[in-house]
């Protein structure tokens, strides 16, 4: 009379055992909620770690040569409801790059268009992934495996997803948790390096707080100009750097509101929700209780902290050139974690001096580093997709 | 599995330095037009029409 109906007790225990992981949801709800670490990402992911984890719920059931398996499969056809949604969503990069497109329409230029040299610092910044691609080659990882770990330094979420995605599939799960956990842990991870580096005095070097004025037709021309620029140089970066630029202009040309408010909000709120499941759910068990997977968390600590370091270290090598000086603490806004590291330099620059109003100046590193994490994005795809 | 590290070191390398050439490219590029921009604004003597960077 039962059929073949069974409970899911009987599959909880055993090695790797699903309730570790769904402890560990269970730990990211309780950081997105309790403590409001990046909650929007936190909460979607945290649930579908404990969905995916409980017994035979097949969510991400695929079909692989006409049987079914537990687990998503990349040679075969989804089955299950995230499973479908990750196959079409992240697998075929619709997601990341329309997550792009929201980030672009979201995105404020003009601090940027008004100190472009601030775009070598969101250059400079990347130096973090290189350095920890060859780290991560050291350890043995495979040249696409350590390219999907060392994009982690420029603590982009959707971009690690989408260059994961592309050269190493499997590591996809421990790579954007890890991405989007030090994404939250800015605040926590910066302010030691920047001390490290930094002295007092160079903390406290004061920043005109007004940044010049930026015309509606420079704001216009901004992303055209980018995306015919980047695109030319880096082609395999089109689908992030056009989706963001194109996201910019429907924000900036004062004709497309409507479109810029959907893809600022709505859609975004959609990808967003997709994008947290989808990631939660690609960390089963036995796919993430790995070794692997605590190198890449430390690894993508390492990248996250040169990156920093870095970006620091060539705003202080500027201001050896340049006449007029800039608080080497906005080269550590170079990883683009928006706005979070630009805020960590705001507050540190008030300890040191309560007159200094750095966050502008601060945002331009910070967008230039999406910028620079998406181009080497497509720098990695050239070179190895 | 061997590393061809000749290979790493060429993605390294080359790969931040093309990362620096088109951000300074875009730098370079932004800076101009606004350059231009300025030079027609001030050359028709209208005020520009923007806001503070913020």
């Amino acid at each position: 009379m039962l059929g073949s109906f069974q409970t899911g007790f009987p599959d909880l225990y055993g090695w790797p055992s699903p309730i570790l992981m769904i402890f560990l949801g269970c730990i990211l709800l309780y950081l997105g909620i309790a403590r409001k670490m990046e909650p929007l990402l936190l909460v979607p992911i945290g649930f579908g770690v404990v969905l995916t984890n409980l017994p035979l719920g097949g969510l991400m059931e695929s079909v692989v040569a006409g049987r079914v398996v537990e687990s998503f499969a990349v040679d075969g056809q989804p089955a299950g409801l995230i499973s479908r949604i990750f196959y079409y969503g992240i697998a075929w990069e619709i997601l990341p790059s329309l997550i792009f497109l929201g980030l672009g329409a979201m995105t404020d230029f003009s601090p940027l268009i008004a100190n472009p040299k601030t775009l070598l610092l969101g250059a400079g910044a990347q130096f973090g992934v290189f350095f920890a691609f060859l780290i991560a080659l050291l350890f043995g990882f495979s040249m696409n495996e350590a390219a999907s770990i060392g994009i982690i330094g420029g603590a982009d979420g959707p971009t690690t997803v989408y260059l994961t995605n592309r050269l190493a599939p499997g590591f996809i799960g421990a790579t954007a948790v890890a991405a989007y956990t030090y994404m939250a842990l800015v605040p926590i991870i910066q302010p030691p390096i920047i001390k490290l580096l930094t002295t007092k005095k160079e903390r406290a070097i004061y920043m005109e707080p007004q940044l010049r004025s930026v015309s509606k037709t420079e704001e216009i021309l901004f992303p055209v100009v980018a995306t015919v620029i980047i695109i030319l140089l880096v082609p395999k970066s089109a689908p992030l750097i056009g989706m963001f630029m194109f996201g910019n202009l429907l924000h900036v040309s004062g004709v497309t509101d409507r479109l810029a408010d959907t893809a600022a909000n709505a859609l975004m709120n959609i990808l967003t929700i997709l994008l947290g499941l989808c990631i939660g759910c690609f960390m089963s068990a036995e796919g993430f209780l790995k070794v692997e997977s605590l190198m890449v968390f430390v690894l993508g600590v390492v990248a996250f902290a040169t990156a920093t370091a870095f970006g620091l270290i060539l705003a202080k090598l500027m201001n050896l050139v340049s006449k007029e000086k800039i608080n080497p603490m906005i080269g550590a806004a170079g990883v683009s974690a928006v706005p979070m590291s630009a805020r960590v330099v705001q507050k540190m620059g008030q300890e040191a001096d309560p007159n200094n109003f750095l966050l502008m100046h601060a945002m331009g590193p910070n967008i230039a580093g999406v910028i620079g994490t998406a181009t080497v994005a497509g720098i990695f795809l050239g070179m190895l997709g | 599995m061997g590393v061809d590290w000749s290979l790493a070191g060429q993605i390294g390398g080359i790969g931040f330095g093309l990362v620096f050439v088109v951000l300074t490219v875009l730098a370079l590029a932004i800076w101009l037009v606004g350059l231009v921009l300025s030079k027609i604004g001030s050359g028709k003597g209208e005020p520009e029409i923007g806001n503070n960077g913020g």
